[in-house]
């Protein structure tokens, strides 16, 4: 039934009137000197799904670096920082929609998406909301070299992981031949490619090279095809959900190559997860957790901190939030308050000392490489045994 | 290691899976005309049943088998009493819309209970392999395989054989007639439903170890259920039972030979191709021998 008379139009001037004067209470309270102001910054990350992992090593991170920031004293001016959590669902629609709510709705000071699919896809909010992007989690080249001012990273890229890998790699083994499994997202393809390109400049043969979804977990079908070559190597650019179930499958079929992947599995969690499926296996690591001084006394603050907090060792993906936050509670040391004097800051980035390792960028945002970016290690009986730093 | 082996035997263990959800969504429709739309989150919820019995409270694997089915069937008495019987006399949208309701409440409740990060669900089946004739998998594997098939067996019997099932049948055909004869339409309603929940929860705690159990695992086996059911046709038992292993084995082989990130749309891929040549589905519908 069609009419055409319409009561409707008094709720709708309602709904209207209570819109703008929402929005008019929402809006940004005038920055008249930051005392006590509390900087927040937004992450966008996984907290459901395959990725869901990721997220919960976020937060755990999180609160551990908020503590040190917040003390009385750290930051000048009674300021604080404050970390909130949106989920991407490792999905770049999802996250695109995460970071414009917290822009918007919440005046998120600094965006920190996740993974290099979501990266690529929330680039665009960087001079949409004049806000600074800082990712420590993604490798994909591509997000340091379209020329957005706007984004950060505090890792090295998958060209630079798999340079290092690869050249190591081809070079300890006679006549070097490998199998190349990837996830098919923009991280997955990404590593797959530059492994692939630096294998063969080392002169190394690629067997097969086999593609899957993201979010598969059973992986016997698959395990079947990467070891029917026989290569002496299966190079696997996976997360590490799906990875532990690739292990475990390529053990279940009797496999004997050498498994290896760039940086995608923390440590000691890959091996707590894999069993002794995770024996034998290569990989990089950004970050080791020590209480051994050697390490430095940041490394084995923050270890000590983190076991008494959570009874557990920290890995990798805590310190890369861990330094995240702590980086940008320096660029607020250094004068900033608001999204455009953080940006600010933190290009002016000179060596900051991260927990891996000296932070600087260059100006296309992405962190120069130092001796303690990037660590070659092998899993014997579950325990690391590193057969390589960055030169 | 035979290849063209392993990846057959893989393609069966899906098989067996994917036969177990089908089956129960097939057996609903065929009974009720109603599409359950939350089919695969039964699934979700054996799974999740495995986890808080075997992997939580370390009771043995089997009690977690046997407490996926009950609760799975205890929740078709629920879902078949307030999502189905009050609304299945409207129109056929009305039982679409409350088994979605039900679908988004089961997930999301998972998730609040036990969160987004995919559990694992641990037996000693999956670390126990088995080597036979040049190919290698875990004893789980097999298992999957072998209960499929007895469970299927056994429903298949219980519908050609027993008086039980014959009413079933009867109900499926004519509800007015099989009243008359004295069958109580609402028991074999609910009786019904049990069963099909049933076999979703037992697939899911057996699935649970391999696929890892999340709150939304269930969505991808809805979708694949339903496009096996189409193959096989609605409400067609047998059609249900052979479109399953095809899609199982399919998917197996694609991953094997061609690439993993097919195989997953391959069910829809065959489904369309198949009703291209065949609208009605593989097997040929005899109207009045459904189920």
């Amino acid at each position: 039934m069609i009419t055409l008379k319409s009561r409707g139009w008094q709720w709708s001037a309602l709904v209207a009137i209570a819109f703008v004067a929402g929005a008019a209470c929402g809006g940004n309270t005038s920055s008249s000197g930051t005392a006590g102001k509390t900087i927040k910054i937004g992450f966008v990350y996984p907290l459901s799904g395959t990725a869901a992992i990721y997220g919960q090593r976020a937060k755990e991170a999180a609160a551990i670096a908020l503590d040190e920031v917040n003390a009385p004293g750290y930051l000048p001016n009674g300021m604080k920082i404050d970390a909130l959590f949106e989920d991407s669902k490792a999905d770049p629609q999802a996250a695109v929609s995460a970071g414009q709510l917290l822009a918007e709705r919440d005046n998120v000071d600094v965006l920190v998406p996740d993974t290099s699919s979501d990266t690529l896809a929330m680039l665009p909010l960087g001079p949409e909301y004049k806000i600074p992007l800082v990712n420590a989690l993604a490798s994909a080249k591509q997000i340091t070299q379209q020329g957005n001012k706007y984004i950060f990273r505090i890792i090295p890229t998958e060209t630079q992981q798999n340079l290092f890998l690869a050249d190591y790699l081809s070079k300890s083994l006679d006549k070097p031949s490998v199998v190349i499994g990837y996830e098919t997202s923009d991280q997955g393809v990404g590593q797959m490619q530059a492994f692939s390109a630096q294998w063969t400049k080392d002169g190394g043969r690629v067997l097969d090279t086999v593609g899957w979804d993201p979010n598969t977990t059973d992986f016997s079908s698959l395990a079947t095809r990467l070891i029917s070559k026989h290569p002496q190597l299966i190079y696997a650019a996976t997360a590490i959900t799906p990875m532990v179930e690739l292990v475990k499958a390529l053990q279940e079929q009797g496999n004997q190559a050498t498994v290896t992947s760039t940086v995608w599995l923390a440590y000691p969690t890959f091996e707590q997860l894999a069993g002794t499926a995770a024996n034998g296996h290569i990989r990089l690591l950004f970050w080791m957790a020590s209480t051994d001084p050697s390490a430095g006394a940041q490394t084995v603050n923050f270890t000590k901190k983190f076991e008494q907090r959570y009874g557990k060792e920290p890995d990798y993906n805590h310190a890369q939030v861990y330094d995240t936050i702590k980086l940008i509670a320096d660029a607020i040391k250094r004068g900033g308050h608001d999204r455009a004097s953080i940006l600010a800051a933190l290009r002016a980035t000179k060596n900051y000392q991260g927990l891996m390792g000296p932070i600087s960028f260059d100006q296309s945002g992405q962190v120069v490489l130092t001796p303690k970016s990037m660590t070659i290690i092998k899993t014997v009986d579950g325990k690391a045994v590193v057969l390589k730093q960055n030169p | 290691m035979s290849q063209l082996g392993a990846l057959l035997f893989d393609g069966l263990v899906l098989g067996s899976s994917y036969v177990l959800v089908a089956l129960g969504l097939t057996m609903i429709y065929g009974i009720l005309r109603v599409l359950n739309i939350a089919h695969g989150d039964i699934f979700m919820v054996g799974a999740f049943v495995g986890v808080v019995i075997t992997a939580r409270a370390g009771l043995n694997y089997a009690l977690g088998m046997v407490g996926a089915i009950i609760v799975c069937a205890l929740l078709a008495l629920i879902v078949e009493r307030i999502a189905v019987r009050p609304i299945r006399r409207g129109p056929e949208l009305g039982t679409l819309m409350s088994t979605l309701a039900i679908s988004v409440i089961l997930e999301n409740l998972a998730l609040i209970i036990f969160g987004g990060d995919p559990l694992y669900l641990n037996t000693a089946f999956l670390t126990f392999f088995i080597h036979l004739g040049g190919i290698s998998f875990s004893a789980q594997r097999l298992l999957i395989v072998l209960v499929a098939i007895a469970l299927v067996a056994t429903v298949y019997g219980f519908l050609r054989w027993t008086d039980a099932g014959k009413a079933l049948r009867a109900v499926s055909q004519e509800p007015e007639a099989a009243s008359l004869m004295g069958i109580n339409v609402n028991l074999i309603i609910a009786v019904t439903f049990m069963i099909g929940f049933g076999l979703a929860g037992l697939a899911g705690v057996l699935m649970g170890p391999i696929l890892l159990v999340s709150p939304f695992m269930g969505q991808a086996v809805t979708l694949k259920a339903f496009a096996i059911i189409v193959l096989g046709g609605f409400g067609n038992v047998n059609g249900a039972i052979i479109a399953a292993f095809i899609v199982g084995i399919a998917e197996s082989l694609t991953a094997g030979y061609l690439s993993g990130a097919w195989s997953d749309s391959l069910a829809f891929i065959i489904l369309i191709l198949v009703l291209l040549i065949r609208p009605t589905g593989l097997v040929r519908e005899r109207v009045e021998q459904n189920i």
